[in-house]
């Protein structure tokens, strides 16, 4: 990271538009907001579709509630990985600045593994995307989330290994943190209180209770 | 020095030395008093206090991070302990959790994203979406007959 670049961020706080803010932080708290609109759909078709499912595996019988609260707690001090390395890339403290980004890369790829961990054994216990209506709109959920920590996973390997500006780490920071609010949604919705959907049912009651209304 | 107990109680209860709930002498003289209310003082002092100990217009430390840190990372253990006590607490479960999240969330994006150290502009580019997305979620839930119950069955 070039200290130039950084000492002219530092200096350069107002930027020079009509809303004293710099066009690529506005385009991406726009980008962000649209975000919302694209898991927020997402997280109200799994509730639609939430106890709809007429044959199994339910959320009760696959959800591992120990440890998605690991992973949960990872992606979580991930976020303040990422915001100590803004900050010191703020203070042009730029070995600080690397190792935290780093930090970064490495929570994610953690929490990614706990992700793919997780898929695969709902795929050995029956649970696919095709299985049932909890399948579907499960899968389709936290893929998404997980291709967004994928990319962020790529964008912030990047960002540790070039010369970027305060405001590139800070656009890229704002990324890594979207995450991290979506998957608090998430694991709270879907985790904590969609684990009890199917409890205590058969395949054949819960049909009958679907089908029955 | 007085008793810090005390002199937060006369600021909560008292005016002027009339227990709050007499009217004050001064009143008529000024119908407005500032600070006037059911707290006093108190409320004022503690937003300020707040926003010092948050921002006060300095630059945040790692120290400070480190305590949303902790405090995401205690919050996120509470929700998993409440879960484990699920039956316990019954109804209110759902609630306990999404007012739990919701106050992660904006802890996250008040300091973690800077929002609340940037220019309102972008607090409002946000919340917009965010509107956007919650009337989505709860038009999609009650077209879907999710939030509206079930009317009962004449018996």
């Amino acid at each position: 990271m070039a200290q130039a670049t950084v000492a002219e961020d530092l200096h350069d706080h107002i930027a020079d538009t009509n809303t004293g803010i710099s066009n690529r932080k506005l385009l991406i708290w726009v980008f962000l907001a649209s975000d919302c609109l694209f898991f927020g759909s997402f997280i109200a078709t799994y509730l639609v579709y939430r106890n709809e499912s007429t044959i199994g595996p339910y959320p009760n019988d696959v959800l591992n509630i120990p440890v998605t609260s690991v992973s949960t707690f990872v992606l979580l001090m991930s976020s303040l990985a990422m915001v100590l390395a803004v900050n010191y890339l703020k203070q042009n403290r730029l070995g600080l600045t690397r190792f935290w980004i780093l930090a970064v890369v490495a929570l994610g790829t953690i929490f990614l593994l706990f992700q793919v961990v997780e898929f695969s054994v709902f795929v050995n216990e029956g649970l696919t995307i095709r299985q049932n209506l909890f399948g579907t709109t499960f899968f389709i959920l936290t893929g998404f989330h997980g291709l967004h920590v994928f990319i962020g996973v790529l964008w912030l390997l990047g960002m540790a290994f070039t010369n970027r500006s305060l405001e590139d780490l800070e656009i890229s920071g704002l990324y890594w943190h979207f995450v991290d609010i979506v998957w608090i949604i998430i694991f709270t919705v879907i985790y904590l209180i969609g684990f009890s959907d199917g409890e205590g049912l058969s395949t054949i009651e819960h049909a009958a209770a679907v089908i029955g209304g | 020095m007085a008793n810090p107990i005390a002199q937060a109680w006369r600021k909560l209860f008292y005016h002027e030395g009339n227990r709050y709930f007499l009217l004050p002498p001064t009143n008529s003289a000024s119908p407005s008093p500032p600070n006037e209310g059911p707290f006093g003082e108190a409320w004022p002092s503690m937003m300020t206090w707040l926003g010092r100990l948050t921002y006060g217009g300095r630059v945040p430390t790692p120290l400070f991070y480190t305590i949303i840190g902790v405090v995401l990372a205690l919050l996120t253990g509470l929700e998993v302990w409440l879960f484990t006590l699920k039956d316990t607490i019954g109804g209110s479960f759902v609630t306990i959790m999404l007012r739990l999240a919701l106050f992660k969330f904006i802890i996250v994006v008040a300091f973690f994203m800077h929002l609340r150290f940037e220019k309102s502009l972008l607090s409002w580019v946000f919340a917009s979406g965010l509107f956007i997305a919650v009337a989505i979620f709860v038009l999609m839930l009650t077209i879907q007959g999710q939030l509206i119950p079930e009317p009962l069955a004449p018996s």
